[in-house]
């Protein structure tokens, strides 16, 4: 596989398919209406965890990576406390908070590098076992949506308290909601840590969370596909842009006002994926 | 004379509600409002089996008391009782699943879901799959308890007569219909109590007829009902027992012919001359 594709595609897709499970890892609490913008930092405790674990321990990629997401899986259940009690922008504040106390502790924990950043770290991330991980947890999320915990997190979302009365128990759903983001956001930070071999607290600030959030409003909120395109846009588009230099990013922005403009529910919705939605669209057109 | 014959009747009923008959039991509820007492010193019983509507001039306190025995809403003092057990400090959702459902009085369905999906979230508290059936259970098969929890779901919306509307978004629905929607969300919880917080409201007269014999054919099922409404042609006509509120307090309580005739209710409706 390495040889047939050109090691700058291989970048962008690997890149694409770790910030896809990191959008996953947004999407999964805030499909029940919490919005937390602490991913960064449990992608931190994923990336840091995995790594310890595979550089100073020998352990093999894939358990490190478990336990580098257990870990951080565990760390989200605890941010679910105060989640418990607040709601929407005060929730985001909150997180954000949390993402940066994981961050600074980075900064400072000598075992992990500090300020020198944890280096040396094996190139185990590739094509396969990345996508292989992301497959699964598409195929995770598909369940997901029609099974009895998803219905319970989107009534969660459309609105808590009838939610309550209707039975579904909100201290059991946060938790499970903010425990499994953790869970895929520390995937996505271990994946991370075995591909760029070199990390840093920097790395894992509050633009990255920032970022997480922008690929499942770009991409739409309402579909798993959602979160997954956003994230391959964002990652594509300032790299096709490479030719305007460092003024790419600002092609980016655009972007993002333009779509937000044209689509304000993000670019995917449940209409659109429906495969009857495209073929009225045809016939439509065949019959103009 | 013939008030007298109730009165005597009722305290007979009273009586008799002492041995374990009452379902639910409100005993001196309270609950402050910054100051202002929406719910003040209210006892109330209702027993199995009954329809027993609960009404009163707008902002005496109806709907709070239904907030506090659907658990939303702490009261300030005072207990609840159900079927014998104190519920004061039980969550909302655990109450749910012991038997008290309700709908609210301005809807609230999840507008996003279909309406079959609505009911079946319902049945939350009924059903167990969770995160093991998610990711262990053979792929792309449906589970058996899902096929359970959707036939229970499309029965419920036939038995409320929204059954063919089952895979619109619950927010295209017409009001009516939304309110008969949260009451097929309500009963498949499989409720002990059903706490209804004025289910004809907005509705057009044939609407009510529909829901005053959907509320009838509900308690042939061996539901209880408590309700609140202020159509007084349905409360007279459909409930067995009315408890009458003003400014957060109870002041009357009996049969229908009772309370119709009943002066503190009549002074609380249309005022002294």
């Amino acid at each position: 596989m390495e040889g047939l594709i050109s090691p700058f595609v291989q970048t962008i897709l690997i890149i694409g398919g770790i910030n896809s499970i990191l959008a996953l890892s947004f999407y999964l609490p805030f499909s029940g209406g919490q919005l937390s913008l602490a991913q960064g930092g449990f992608m931190a405790i994923g990336a840091y965890a995995s790594a310890v674990l595979t550089h100073n321990f020998g352990v093999p990629f894939a358990f490190a990576l478990v336990g580098g997401a257990c870990l951080s899986s565990l760390v989200g259940v605890g941010v679910c406390f105060p989640a418990l009690k607040i709601k929407g922008i005060y929730l985001l504040l909150i997180t954000l908070g949390f993402n940066e106390v994981i961050r600074v502790f980075f900064l400072n924990f000598a075992y992990t590098g500090g300020v020198g950043g944890f280096g040396g770290i094996q190139p185990l991330t590739n094509l396969f076992n990345l996508y292989l991980v992301l497959a699964l947890l598409i195929i995770f999320f598909y369940r997901l949506h029609r099974s009895r915990l998803g219905r319970a997190l989107r009534a969660i979302s459309s609105d808590q308290d009838a939610a309550e009365a209707r039975g579904i128990p909100l201290t059991r759903m946060k938790t499970f909601a903010f425990g499994a983001g953790g869970f895929i956001a520390g995937l996505a930070g271990g994946f991370y840590a075995h591909f760029v071999m070199f990390i840093t607290s920097e790395n894992f600030g509050f633009h990255r969370s920032l970022e997480s959030m922008m690929f499942v409003i770009l991409g739409g909120s309402q579909v798993l596909w959602g979160p997954v395109l956003g994230a391959y846009l964002i990652t594509i588009i300032p790299e096709s842009f490479r030719f305007i230099q460092s003024f790419r990013f600002e092609f980016l922005g655009i972007c993002l006002i333009i779509m937000m403009i044209l689509r304000p529910m993000g670019l995917l919705d449940a209409e659109v994926c429906r495969w009857k939605w495209w073929r009225e669209r045809l016939l439509r057109k065949v019959a103009k | 004379m013939e008030v007298v014959e109730g009165e005597a009747f009722t305290e007979g009923g009273e009586m008799s509600s002492q041995d374990a008959l009452s379902l639910l039991e409100l005993r001196s509820l309270t609950k402050i409002f910054g100051g202002l007492a929406a719910v003040n010193n209210v006892d109330v019983e209702v027993e199995a089996g009954t329809l027993h509507a609960i009404i009163g001039p707008n902002g005496s306190g109806k709907t709070t008391l239904i907030n506090m025995v659907s658990g939303l809403l702490q009261p300030t003092s005072g207990e609840i009782f159900f079927r014998g057990k104190n519920i004061s400090d039980v969550r909302a959702d655990q109450r749910a699943f012991m038997g008290i459902a309700r709908t609210f009085q301005n809807i609230r369905v999840f507008g996003d879901m279909s309406v079959l999906e609505n009911v079946m979230v319902a049945r939350h508290c009924r059903t167990s799959s969770g995160l093991g059936s998610l990711l262990f259970k053979v792929p792309f098969k449906e589970l058996n308890e899902e096929k359970e929890i959707s036939r229970r779901a499309a029965e419920i919306l036939d038995f409320v007569g929204i059954g063919l509307r089952k895979d619109a978004k619950a927010g295209s629905l017409p009001y009516g219909e939304q309110r008969l929607l949260e009451m097929a969300q309500a009963l498949a919880t499989d409720p002990v109590l059903l706490l209804l917080d004025e289910p004809v409201a907005g509705m057009n007269p044939s609407e009510k007829e529909l829901v005053k014999s959907l509320i009838r054919r509900i308690t042939d099922t061996g539901i209880t009902v408590l309700f609140i409404e202020h159509d007084m042609e349905i409360v007279m006509d459909v409930s067995e027992r009315i408890t009458v509120f003003n400014f957060g307090k109870k002041i009357a309580e009996g049969r229908p012919a009772e309370i119709r005739d009943d002066p503190e209710v009549i002074e609380a409706y249309l005022g002294r001359d």
